[in-house]
């Protein structure tokens, strides 16, 4: 079980899975509630022309340019759909195919990085480097900060908008925040979870804990800790297996989904 | 009470609405509106659907812009400076599902002054439910998603109260709700009425609804108001310029 932890790479990997799946958990109770798991799913896809661009102008770690780019494709999805009359499935089809036709360009122009792209396509515990173990530290404190400071507000957002306006609340604020928030935890759990799949750390345990929770009291807190077991099951199982870790962490997370429902049924 | 540094420093009108206009694409949906509402008045805005009652209501709480003219609440323009003074009840709103939100949770993010609702248990709720007498006391530990539309509509009438309103804007209140509920509400708007000097403006489609219960009386027909006063007054000008055929007209929607 410990053996593992000997070596650095396991450890960095770990304790960016413990600090990043609890602001998963927690972001995801909320990105399900307002149907926006295509938007994190957007998000996550469009960094990959982030990492490119990274890869092109020779940094060899991306994570300044990837941040950026997360960064953009959300603000300018969200500037859109309040701007135009575009439909907001709509502006997010559009950013999500454009940014992939983007780094896929990129991507053939580079030669001898298709390891990396592997890599960032379905994570990699290997590829955890202190960068990102430091960044996800500080996402860590910067998140649970603005989360608990701002639960009432995304709670109420959630509910109903016009609610939120009538009660004093700056929604338009209220929204950025909120999005930043879900884009800087999407764009750092790629290294872990990988492109392709990092949607799955932020919408399953929150909806595994849906099954079990009456109160969202109850939701946060099991999504929490649904959250934190998979990402710590998915890393250990990428090690012994010697698998990318994202598949691995998805597949705890829908286990642990499964084993809800089941136990949701039983109940009723 | 009203005492008389209060005549001295409050305006004459709750509410004054100048020239109001609001443009969807080149059609007025409301044009050239003029409405003065006195402090503790229950002003009823009636009309068939599509007469731009909801958007009057949207454009006093500023969610839809008016393209021209004044609104003033409490003599004050900026919307955001009187916001936490207005209570809002929006019509048919349904709440997802996907969030496992009870009622207790609900109501505590309409305190004034809660930090966090997730690290209280908000026991007083249950004290100040009772002032409002609505009935919402037993639906406290029951999801959002789950109430009926009866119970809905008495959860979020309790969850504009909690922020204390001077003015609460309902918006079919009382659409969908069985006749306890109904009664139960209109009690209860009459008793805040009666103890705090609540104003309330109330949209409906239905005036003999209302009736009971209004102080003034505004018709809306195509975005402009075709008769106000009082609900007897309104009536008869309604009955003697359309004939039976807006009142029955209203009854059907």
């Amino acid at each position: 079980m410990f053996e593992p932890l000997q070596f650095s790479f396991m450890q960095r990997a770990i304790i960016t899975a413990l600090l990043l799946s609890p602001i998963c958990a927690l972001m995801g109770v909320f990105v399900i509630a307002r149907k926006m798991s295509f938007f994190s799913d957007t998000i996550g896809h469009s960094a990959l022309a982030g990492v490119a661009v990274g890869l092109l102008i020779g940094l060899k770690e991306p994570l300044t340019t990837l941040l950026i780019t997360s960064l953009a494709v959300a603000i300018i999805v969200f500037w859109l759909r309040e701007k135009t009359e575009l439909l907001t499935d709509t502006i997010m089809a559009l950013m999500f195919s454009g940014m992939i036709a983007v780094a896929i360009i990129i991507f053939s122009f580079l030669k001898g990085y298709k390891g990396d792209l592997h890599r960032y396509l379905f994570g990699d515990i290997l590829a955890v480097g202190n960068i990102d173990t430091i960044a996800s530290a500080l996402l860590f404190v910067l998140m649970s900060f603005i989360i608990f400071k701002n639960l009432n507000q995304f709670t109420i957002i959630t509910t109903n908008e016009e609610l939120a306006f009538a009660c004093g609340v700056n929604v338009g604020k209220a929204n950025y925040l909120f999005v930043i928030t879900l884009t800087l935890t999407v764009a750092l759990s790629i290294r872990l979870l990988g492109i392709m799949l990092v949607t799955s750390l932020l919408v399953v345990p929150a909806a595994a804990a849906r099954n079990v929770s009456v109160t969202l009291r109850q939701q946060l807190i099991f999504s929490i800790l649904f959250g934190l077991f998979s990402a710590l099951a998915g890393t250990l199982s990428s090690y012994y297996l010697n698998l990318p870790s994202g598949p691995c962490i998805t597949l705890a997370c829908i286990l642990v989904f499964i084993l809800t429902l089941i136990w949701k049924k039983v109940k009723e | 009470m009203t005492t008389t540094s209060d005549i001295h420093n409050n305006p004459p009108y709750a509410i004054e609405i100048e020239n109001l206009t609001v443009r969807y694409g080149n059609k007025d949906i409301l044009k050239n509106i003029n409405l003065k509402i006195k402090y503790g008045d229950f002003l009823a805005i009636i009309g068939p659907n599509g007469s731009g009652k909801t958007t009057l209501l949207k454009a006093i709480l500023r969610i839809i812009k008016p393209d021209c003219g004044t609104i003033k609440i409490f003599g004050e323009e900026d919307i955001n400076k009187i916001i936490t003074k207005i209570g809002y009840v929006p019509q048919r709103l349904g709440f997802e599902k996907t969030l496992s939100i009870t009622v207790r949770e609900f109501l505590a993010l309409r305190l004034p002054k809660t930090k966090n609702w997730f690290f209280h248990r908000f026991k007083f709720i249950d004290e100040k439910l009772k002032i409002a007498r609505l009935g919402v006391t037993e639906l406290l530990e029951k999801p959002l998603y789950l109430l009926s539309g009866g119970e809905l509509q008495r959860v979020l009438i309790a969850f504009s109260l909690l922020g204390e309103p001077e003015l609460l804007l309902l918006d079919e209140a009382t659409e969908g709700v069985d006749f306890t509920a109904e009664n139960l509400i209109y009690e209860s708007l009459a008793t805040l009425r009666k103890q705090i000097g609540l104003t309330v403006i109330l949209v409906s489609h239905d005036l003999s609804m209302v009736s009971r219960q209004a102080t003034n009386v505004v018709a809306l027909s195509n975005g402009v108001v075709c008769c106000e006063g009082s609900p007897s007054e309104v009536y008869q000008s309604l009955n003697k310029a359309y004939g039976a055929h807006f009142i029955t007209y209203s009854h059907h929607h």
